[in-house]
This record gives C-alpha cells, sequence and structure tokens, in this order.
C-alpha cells in the first residue's frame, strides 16, 4: 500500500502495480535476450533469470498472478502498456502477437523450470519458421506450465462455431421402417427388427411390456413397467466380466502403450511402398520419393542406418519387379538422396560416446555408394562436411568422395579446399587413385591450389611423384610461394629429363621473360634449373642462350636491373647435358664486356655451388 | 533442459508424498503383506512421512478444486506424474474426503500403515465413506484424519448429482468451447477438402489448434467431451465421421495415459485418417444398396488415397509418420483379415489399433445411404465380438469402459415410463449404469426439452435398481442431437432449435 507523504500525490495503486510490473518486464525481456546469447552454465545468463524468477515469485506471491494482454507492440497490465518491443531490435513478445496469444498470465506457484521454460519457448519460436514446423502455441501447448496460462484470439477461424454445430442435422433414418422386413445387410449388423416411430410412440412401447406382478412402482412416477425374472427377456445388459478392466488388464495396456506406441521411421516404409507400387506416373510417385527421401533423411539423424539401407533396398528390388511402369525411379530416388537437406541428416547425428560401430560403418559405406558421383551428391557431403561431428561417418566420407573423384566435375576440388580442413585433404589425396583416364588427377591439380603449404605439398607429391610430366597441368606449382613445398616440387619435376617437362618449363619461361611477369627469384631460378636438368631437346639451350646474351644498352652499364633470368638461364646451360647446342654461349657469356652478362654468368656459378 | 528431465528436476515432497501413496494403495490391493514389493512400498511411505514431519507439525494432503495441496502449499507436478495426480483424485471423491492430514507419531509400525490403506481402500464400498472413515480411523489410526469433501455435500443437498470429473451439468462456458473445439476441427477438414480440390498443398498448423482445443476440453470436462462424439450430420457425414473418429481416438488416448504430445499425434491422424475419400468420388457413398466389386474396390483405395495425400501435407515427418501408420492400418485388423495385405499384423501400432476400433463403432452408429445407423448398444456388441478377431481385446474393453455398458449418447427407455440419454459412466462404478438425462417428452412431433440428470445405478431402499433401462435406441432416428442435451444450451448463439425457452 502506498504512504503518502505530506504534499505528494497519490499514485493509484494500479498504476504503481504497472510501473512494477514495466520494471519487472525491462529484466524479463534482457533475460530472454540473455538465454538466447549465452550457454546454459553462463554466469551471467544465470544472474539473470534467477533475478526476473526472484522479482516474478514476489509479484505473484503479493498479487497472485500477472495478466498480461498481449498487442501489436507490447504488453498491457490493468489497461497500461507496460513494454513495448523497440523498433529495430529483435522481437521478444511481438511473437506472441504473432501466432494469435491475446493473453498471458502467469500464476502464484511459478517453478523457475517453468519461467524458463517460457523464455526457451519464446526464443525458439521468435524467428518465423518454417510452415510445416510448429509455432509458439503449439509449444506452449505441449509444455503445459502449470503456472503460465494463455488465451488464443478466436478470430483465428472464419466462422461461427456455435451456429456452425448447431446448424448439424440429424436426419432420420431412410431405410427400412419400423416394423418392416430388413435386407439381409442390416440382419448382419444387427439392426432393430421393430422400432417406434416417435418419442410417444416409444413411451407407449413401454407401457406395453409385460409387467412382472409384485414390484413396486417408482416413487412419484405413473405406474411403471417393471420387469421381473419372470417376464419376457430382459433388455440385455453387457455382463461386466467381458469389459471390466481387472488390474492385469490395466498391467497389459501399459505394456501394449510402451511396446507399440513409439514409430520408427521404418513403419512408414511399407505404406509408402504401397503407394508407390500402385503409382503410374512420375506426377504420383514424385511425392511419395519425397516422402522416403524425408525418411532417410530422418533415419540418418538418428543413426538408424540399418533403416536407410532397408529404404534403399526396397526400392530398388520394387523397381526391378514393376520396371514398367517404375523402371527410373531409382535414378529419381538417388537424385533426391543427393539434396543437401536429404544429406544434412548425417550432420544433425550426434555422436555416442562409444563411437559408431563397426557394423554401421559399413552400413554408411554402402549408403555413401548408392549415391551417384555426378549430381550435387559429392558437392552436398563436401558442403556438409564440417558440420559432421561423428568421426566414423568423417572418415566414410573421405573414403566416398575419394571412390567418386574419378567421374566428380573437377571443380569440386574448390569446395573440397573452401570445406575440408587441411590435415583431411591430405588424408584424401592418400585415398584417390589417380589415373589419366578419368576426373581424378584434374582432381588432385584443384586441391594442389589449397592455401595451405602442406596440402600443396601432398597434392605435388601425388601428382608429380609417379608422372613429373603432369607439371603441363600445375604451372601454377611453379611458383610455389613456400620454398621447402618449392624444393620438393622442383626436386619431383627434376627426377628423369623429358620433353614434356621441358616444354612446360619453356612455356613458363618463356612467358614470365616476354611478357615481364614479376616471379620470387627463388621460383625463377628453380625453374632454370630444371630446365637444366630435364633439358633434353636443342629449344632449352636455345632459349637459354638468347636470355643469357641478350645485349643491350642497359646490359652493357649494367644499371642494377634484375638479371634473375640471365642467372637462372645460366644456370640452365651449366646443368645441361652436352650436345643439346649450349657450347660456347656460356664462355661467351664469361668473357662478355656486357657487364649484365658477366655478372649473370659469376651469379650463376656461385648458385649452383650452393645446395640444390 | 526440460522441466521433466530426470537429471535436472528434483521431486518436490508433495509429489513424493501423493506417488508413495498411491503406490501403496495399489500394492495393498494386489499383493500378500511378506511380498517384497508390499515391504519396500511400505517403508517408503513412511520414509517419506518421517521426512515430512521433521519440523514436528502435521503433514495434510489436501484437494481443492483439482488441484493438491501440502500445508496449504500447492504441488507442482510434472506431465508424468498428472496421471497419478488425476487416480488420487478419484479415490479421494469416491470417499467423499477432499484431504488427509497425518499428524506425527513416532514409531509408527508397518501394520498401522498397511491397516490405513486398508481402510481407504475399503471405505469406497460403505454408503457414507467420510462417517464411516471417521470411526474407523481411531486408536492406532488416530494419527490419521479425514477431511470432509464440503463442495460435494453441498451439491448432494441441492438434488444435483455429484459434478466431479463432469457426472453433472456442464458449465455454458464450458459447452461454448467445446462447441467451438468441434466446430472448428470441421472447418479445418472442409479447407482441407478445398485445398485439395484446389490442388494446394495442407498445412497443419490450424489442425493441430483444433486437436489442442478438443484436448483441451478432455482434459477440463471427459463427459462434456465424449459428447461431442455423438454429434451426427445426414447431409455431411464423411467430416463429422473423421471429427468424431479423432475425439473416440483422442479419449482412447486419454484412458491409456498418453502425454499430451502423443494426444495431438492421435488426434490429427483420426482427424486426417480418410482425407483419401475426399478426392476419391464421393458418389460411391452415396448409392443406395450395396457396393458391387468395382466399387468396392474404390472406397477400399480411399486408404491409399489418404496416404498419398497425407504424405504431401506440409508438417514435419515425425507428424507425417504418426498419420500415415495408423491411416494404413485402421482397416488391416489384427487377423490380417482387411485391407491393404498385412503379413505382419501383429505389429499394427496402438495408433493403429485404436482407430480401427472408434473408426468402426462410429461408422456403425452412423446412418449410410444403404442401411441405417445400428444403436451404440448394438454397434459396443459387434464391437466385443470383434474383439476375438480383428481388434485388439484389451483395448476394446477400454473402450467399453470409456463410453460405458449403454453408450455416451444413447437413447434408454427406461421402465419408470421415461426416456433418457445416457451420459458418462462413472470410473468407480462396477455395474457400469451411467448418468442420464431424462427427457420431457412433449407432443409429437416437438423436440423433447432435458430434464434432470439422474443416476441409473441409484438403488430403492430395498437394493432394487430405481431406474431400469428397458431398451437402447438411437437418437438419431428420433431427430435428437444428443450433444443439444448433454452440453446444455448454447450460451449466446441463436439456433434454430425451439429446444430451450428463450
Amino acid at each position: 500500500m502506498t504512504q503518502e507523504r505530506p504534499g505528494q500525490i497519490a499514485i493509484s495503486p494500479s498504476l504503481e502495480l504497472a510501473e512494477q510490473v514495466r520494471d519487472g518486464l525491462q529484466g524479463f525481456v534482457a533475460t530472454v535476450k540473455h538465454c538466447a546469447l549465452y550457454p546454459d552454465n553462463n554466469q551471467i545468463r544465470k544472474d539473470s533469470l534467477n533475478k526476473t524468477f526472484q522479482w516474478l515469485s514476489s509479484f505473484l506471491e503479493a498479487q497472485e498472478s500477472l495478466k498480461l494482454f498481449v498487442g501489436l507492440h507490447g504488453l498491457t497490465y490493468l489497461g497500461q502498456v507496460v513494454h513495448q518491443d523497440r523498433q529495430g531490435e529483435q522481437n521478444v513478445i511481438f511473437p506472441l502477437f504473432r501466432d494469435g496469444i491475446q493473453w498471458i498470465e502467469f500464476l502464484e506457484g511459478l517453478t523457475i523450470d517453468e519461467t524458463l521454460g517460457f523464455i526457451n519457448v519464446l526464443n525458439r519460436y521468435r524467428l518465423v519458421k518454417e510452415e510445416d514446423e510448429d509455432d509458439l502455441v503449439t509449444a506452449m501447448w505441449r509444455a503445459d506450465f502449470q503456472g503460465v496460462k494463455y488465451k488464443t484470439a478466436n478470430d483465428y477461424w472464419d466462422i461461427d462455431p456455435i451456429t456452425e454445430v448447431a446448424a448439424l442435422k440429424v436426419v432420420q433414418a431412410q431405410g427400412p421402417g419400423p416394423g418392416q422386413g430388413q435386407g439381409p445387410e442390416t440382419q448382419v449388423l444387427g439392426g432393430h427388427a421393430a422400432q417406434p416411430a416417435s418419442l410417444g410412440d416409444l413411451l407407449q412401447w413401454i407401457d406395453a411390456q409385460p409387467r412382472a406382478p409384485g414390484h413396486a412402482a417408482a416413487k412419484g412416477r405413473p405406474a411403471g413397467v417393471n420387469v421381473g425374472p419372470d417376464g419376457p427377456k430382459f433388455p440385455e445388459r453387457l455382463d461386466p466380466k467381458i469389459w471390466r478392466l481387472t488390474p492385469s488388464d490395466e498391467q497389459a495396456l501399459s505394456i501394449l502403450v510402451a511396446q507399440n506406441s513409439q514409430m520408427t521411421a521404418l513403419d512408414g516404409l511399407i505404406p509408402a511402398l504401397t503407394v508407390l507400387r500402385s503409382s503410374k506416373t512420375t506426377a504420383s510417385r514424385s511425392p511419395v520419393l519425397a516422402y522416403l527421401a524425408e525418411t532417410v533423411r530422418f533415419a540418418l539423424a538418428y543413426g538408424e542406418l540399418e533403416t536407410v539401407l532397408t529404404v534403399i533396398r526396397s526400392i530398388t528390388e520394387l523397381a526391378k519387379i514393376k520396371a514398367e511402369t517404375l523402371g527410373s525411379v531409382t535414378a529419381e530416388f538417388q537424385e533426391l538422396l543427393c539434396r543437401e537437406d536429404v544429406l544434412d541428416g548425417l550432420a544433425a547425428y550426434r555422436p555416442t560416446k562409444q563411437g559408431l560401430s563397426q557394423a554401421d560403418r559399413e552400413r554408411t559405406k554402402a549408403f555413401l555408394a548408392f549415391l551417384p558421383s555426378r549430381g550435387g551428391g559429392v558437392e552436398a557431403l563436401i558442403k556438409l562436411f564440417p558440420q559432421i561431428l561423428d568421426q566414423g561417418i568423417r572418415e566414410e566420407i573421405l573414403l566416398a568422395v575419394a571412390a567418386k573423384v574419378p567421374q566428380v566435375n573437377p571443380d569440386v576440388a574448390q569446395n573440397v579446399n573452401a570445406n575440408f580442413p587441411p590435415e583431411t585433404i591430405v588424408r584424401l589425396i592418400d585415398f584417390i587413385h589417380l589415373s589419366e583416364a578419368d576426373q581424378s588427377v584434374n582432381f588432385v591439380v584443384g586441391l594442389s591450389r589449397n592455401v595451405n603449404p602442406s596440402v600443396r605439398e601432398k597434392a605435388a607429391h601425388a601428382l608429380l611423384g609417379p608422372s613429373p610430366e603432369r607439371i603441363g597441368h600445375m604451372a601454377h606449382l611453379l611458383i610455389e610461394p613456400d620454398p621447402t613445398v618449392g624444393r620438393q616440387i622442383f626436386a619431383l619435376i627434376s627426377q628423369k629429363r623429358s620433353l614434356i617437362v621441358e616444354k612446360a618449363l619453356l612455356k613458363f619461361l618463356k612467358t614470365s621473360y616476354d611478357f615481364n611477369q614479376p616471379r620470387p627469384r627463388e621460383a625463377l631460378l628453380n625453374c632454370y634449373r630444371c630446365l637444366g636438368r630435364c633439358a633434353i631437346s636443342t629449344q632449352a639451350a636455345e632459349f637459354a642462350g638468347q636470355v643469357l646474351l641478350k645485349k643491350g644498352f642497359r646490359a652493357f652499364w649494367g644499371f642494377g636491373d634484375d638479371i634473375s633470368h640471365r642467372v637462372g638461364a645460366a644456370m640452365a646451360l651449366q646443368l645441361m647435358p652436352p650436345g643439346l647446342g649450349q657450347d660456347g654461349l656460356l664462355a661467351q657469356a664469361a668473357g662478355s664486356f656486357f657487364r649484365d652478362l658477366r655478372k649473370a654468368y659469376q651469379e650463376a656459378s656461385s648458385e649452383l655451388g650452393r645446395r640444390f | 533442459m526440460s522441466q521433466d528431465h530426470p537429471e535436472t528436476r528434483r521431486v518436490s515432497d508433495g509429489e513424493e508424498l501423493l506417488t508413495a501413496m498411491f503406490r501403496l494403495l495399489q500394492v495393498v490391493k494386489i499383493h500378500q503383506a511378506n511380498n517384497k514389493l508390499f515391504m519396500d512400498n511400505v517403508a517408503s511411505f513412511r520414509q517419506t512421512l518421517n521426512k515430512l514431519w521433521a519440523n514436528g507439525r502435521p503433514v495434510e494432503c489436501a484437494l481443492l478444486r483439482g488441484r493438491f495441496y501440502l500445508n496449504d502449499e500447492r504441488i507442482v507436478y510434472s506431465a508424468a506424474m498428472w496421471n497419478t495426480a488425476d487416480k488420487i483424485a478419484d479415490f479421494f471423491q469416491d470417499r467423499r474426503i477432499s484431504g488427509l492430514k497425518f499428524s506425527p507419531a513416532q514409531g509408527v509400525a508397518d501394520e498401522s500403515i498397511v491397516s490405513l490403506m486398508d481402510i481407504l481402500n475399503r471405505a469406497k464400498r460403505e454408503p457414507s465413506p467420510y462417517e464411516w472413515l471417521v470411526e474407523n480411523l481411531t486408536g492406532e489410526l488416530a494419527w490419521v484424519k479425514a477431511k470432509k469433501d464440503e463442495d460435494q455435500e453441498k451439491q448432494e443437498k441441492d438434488g444435483r448429482p455429484v459434478a466431479a470429473g463432469g457426472l453433472g451439468h456442464v458449465s455454458p462456458e464450458l459447452a461454448d468451447e467445446a462447441r467451438r473445439a468441434y466446430s472448428q476441427a470441421l472447418t479445418v477438414l472442409r479447407a482441407a477438402y478445398k485445398r485439395l480440390q484446389d490442388k494446394r498443398k495442407i498445412g497443419l498448423q490450424k489442425a493441430k489448434r483444433a486437436v489442442q482445443e478438443l484436448i483441451d476440453v478432455l482434459f477440463a470436462d471427459e463427459a462434456a467431451f465424449l459428447a461431442l462424439s455423438t454429434i451426427r450430420n445426414g447431409t455431411d457425414s464423411l467430416f463429422t465421421h473423421s471429427v468424431n473418429t479423432a475425439v473416440l481416438a483422442i479419449g482412447l488416448g486419454y484412458r491409456l495415459r498418453l502425454n499430451r504430445g502423443a494426444l495431438e499425434q492421435l488426434g490429427l491422424a483420426g482427424l486426417f485418417h480418410d482425407i483419401g475419400k475426399v478426392g476419391a468420388p464421393l458418389q460411391v457413398a452415396s448409392v443406395a444398396g450395396r457396393l458391387d466389386g468395382k466399387e468396392l474396390a474404390l472406397a477400399k483405395s480411399h486408404v491409399l488415397a489418404s496416404l498419398f495425400h497425407i504424405i504431401q501435407f506440409n508438417a514435419t515427418f515425425a507428424l507425417k509418420l504418426a498419420m500415415i501408420v495408423p491411416t494404413t492400418e485402421h482397416h488391416q485388423g489384427l487377423d490380417g483379415s482387411g485391407y491393404p495385405q498385412n503379413k505382419n499384423p501383429q505389429k499394427i501400432s496402438l495408433f493403429g489399433r485404436i482407430l480401427a476400433i472408434v473408426d468402426q463403432y462410429v461408422a456403425m452408429t452412423s446412418a449410410r445411404p444403404w442401411r441405417p445407423e445400428m444403436t451404440p448398444f448394438e454397434a459396443l456388441k459387434v464391437i466385443l465380438d470383434k474383439a476375438t478377431k480383428d481388434l485388439d481385446p484389451l483395448l476394446v474393453k477400454l473402450f467399453v469402459n470409456m463410453v460405458g455398458p449403454w453408450p455416451v449418447g444413447s437413447l434408454l427407455a427406461l421402465n419408470t415410463r421415461e426416456l433418457a440419454l445416457s451420459k458418462i459412466t462413472p470410473t468407480n462404478r462396477e455395474d457400469g449404469y451411467p448418468m442420464a438425462m431424462l427427457l420431457n417428452v412433449g407432443q409429437d412431433g416437438q423436440l423433447p426439452t432435458p430434464g434432470e440428470i439422474v443416476d441409473l445405478g441409484e438403488k430403492n431402499s430395498d437394493g432394487s435398481l430405481r431406474r431400469r433401462v428397458l431398451n437402447c435406441f438411437h437418437p438419431s432416428q428420433y431427430g435428437l442431437q444428443p450433444v443439444d442435451y448433454l452440453l446444455g444450451p448454447p450460451s449466446a448463439a441463436e439456433t434454430s432449435h425451439s429446444l430451450y425457452p428463450s
């Protein structure tokens, strides 16, 4: 109760209460936000929740309830606006209005668990969800908070329900009338042979029933009909023994509920296959296949891998049996399974402490093998990979991607680079079988563009180790920024003399030289070293000679220009085997009047003295 | 984590007491005193009392307006507990008590506790249970006091029968709520039909709300809820059939103590189990006489059509699954005699078994173009007969318990030259006699007006029944819509009935 001080205007109790509620709701809204932002064990969240609950409890203890009316922009209490969602902020209260709640009432006895439960519901449904999901009202209804009551608006419906029910009319039977013979179907169903036509007739029928002597009429009623044991047949009465539930019946019912009330994804398979079997067109089977794809997604999310394989087996078998009408259904189903919204079931699966069993790993493998190589399946798997928590599933995806690489679009390598961690890509490369006959080489070439040096190193080894000629596809590796990796790459390229390698190197060097493309010095020199080691034709010496011995004003005076190309060319000429036309070229450079030529020769000699 | 998560939720003292008491009351009825379960439950109850007596004050467990209180503090219990609470509430009401007070008594013997439970159990059979308890809770049981249920006593003085669990008159507000919930369900179905015709997808938000509101009516008053299943509409039977099936399915699920989520799913399964019929030629159902082979095949294909439509609902996978499975199963039969063929009929799901029973009951008690409706009583006999064949026998028993041996909404001819509509049968009634509403029959052609509610199990002083049922008829055959009587008049709407004087 407010205590007036001298000179102070008394505030009405409702205004004062509204003020209290306004203050309390500020804290409540803050708590809603804290619960959205912070994890369960966060201290800020816990403190905020405790504070809000304390305020609510105290208020409810004093007032017994807190009833808030929900409007478009906020909440009112006792006719006063006590909260308005701020513009630009994520709405906390608006979802109540959006989902049709008229008022919400907190009751004395509200527990902290219920308070948190309610806040969680608010947070869960703050954003508009997909149409197929539940809404805030359904969540509240299911939670059945004892301490939180609500009412939804009736204008959700378009009709007046009271009038609607009153308009439903009973139509009296048109079948065989009372006293008339009845057909066999009604006899089968047990209809009454002779029946009074009206209620008045019914009362007369009662009067017409035989009386049993000595049975007193009911007090205060007209002398009614008493049917005693000597009278005609009693009306039937169901023997309680056949319908009364015994304690063992109750137990059996509990068991029945426990055993039969849980449905698994597999339970829906046969109904869906039944419909699929009867479908004759793509339009009629597409929804069924979509449902079956959902079944797979659901089963994946719950780790029911045997169910997944059962679905796949069932469809493939059905397709064989009904080849005429369902011939392409397997392919259609495969395409559906490649969708991200199906495969994300793998990401939804929460690993157990024991991890995926060996049997389930095999099932996962079998499932992934069913996905087509072409189409979005591999891309979807790669995109989802970072979200997959189970180590066993990650491993199987890796193997599956490796297996499908030969057929997959090489551009997919970009997705792998973007989504797989480097160590995983390194492992992936180990699993890929490289062949020029398919896309595997191009795929790994794509991987060699990874930002991580260890991936580039691995890719380079995988590609160039067995076949240095592949450098033709991987010119970008010639300017490998990481020195260690670079040295390894050049060591791989230089394993043997090869015309293809020579050409690739020449192409790269010529382009760099002719177009004056800036290159890291070490990379450039390594290229020339490789050229020297791999040179097999006179073209190499010809090019190197041209680069080394190019004269000019600046070369004469040596203005400090970058002479890396000359140095490299000199190194290449020194490393080339005899007989390629390089004779005398080096001597010319060594004894040249042109300062840059002499300098190049000296630096080349010095470089070659260092470990290559 | 949810409130009910076992690792996070602490069970309150009140819940502990209720649970311990309930378990012991059950165990005492079934087991011998030397049985381990028996002894464990006695120990558990004593332990709970000792804990609550730690402060030296009496412990009072009271029931007030459907809520339990422990020493004036409301007991808040989890969803898993409400069934138990419900049963204890019935237990109290059957004995005309509103509470029990346990005064601290050190060293209470096991025999004393067992004796207490035995006396509480037996009190139900006494003509004046409360007075009998007062007489018997003495001597070694003086530490327990029963509190009289003043509300019940008042109602009895007013001449109205006990209204617990909806045995009396239904409040106008609840009646409106019940009608509203039913109508919303009809609206949902009509809208679904329209969307199918327009080849548009069907979402379930409104359907969920409609089913939730039906369930809320059930929780408030089972009798009012079951009365809804008696609604018939001769010209539009497909939709009322589906809603009535949903109502009875939910009712049966409630008796099975399914949780709210499961009841919701069951209700939706019931509501849409025949959605395939709206896509199929309805004229098949309009043909007078028996269906020929082709028409019968067409009628059977409604199951596949229903599946096809449900598969495409805008709903979560789990919800669609909960609807698809029982829709497939509800005509299959536990003996495998139905359609579509099922090679493992014993694996039919709980929902499928429930729908099979209620769907057949509603169908039999509804008129068809080629036959009149059966009386509820006759339909029940057929259902009981089928319990040995294609229907689940346990669920059939439960169904009979739910609707009563004289099913809700039956028109009863009584030997006292009265007509009555049966209401719900009280759960404690061994003989199965229901509460009923007498009808004041006027002139022929006029609808009767509602009379008082009577207990058909009421006995004369010589032990004979005051009123005896001579026969059971279908109210539709007399133009009666039982819900108009059983729910009372609509509170504010205009109706075309002259049933209620304005």
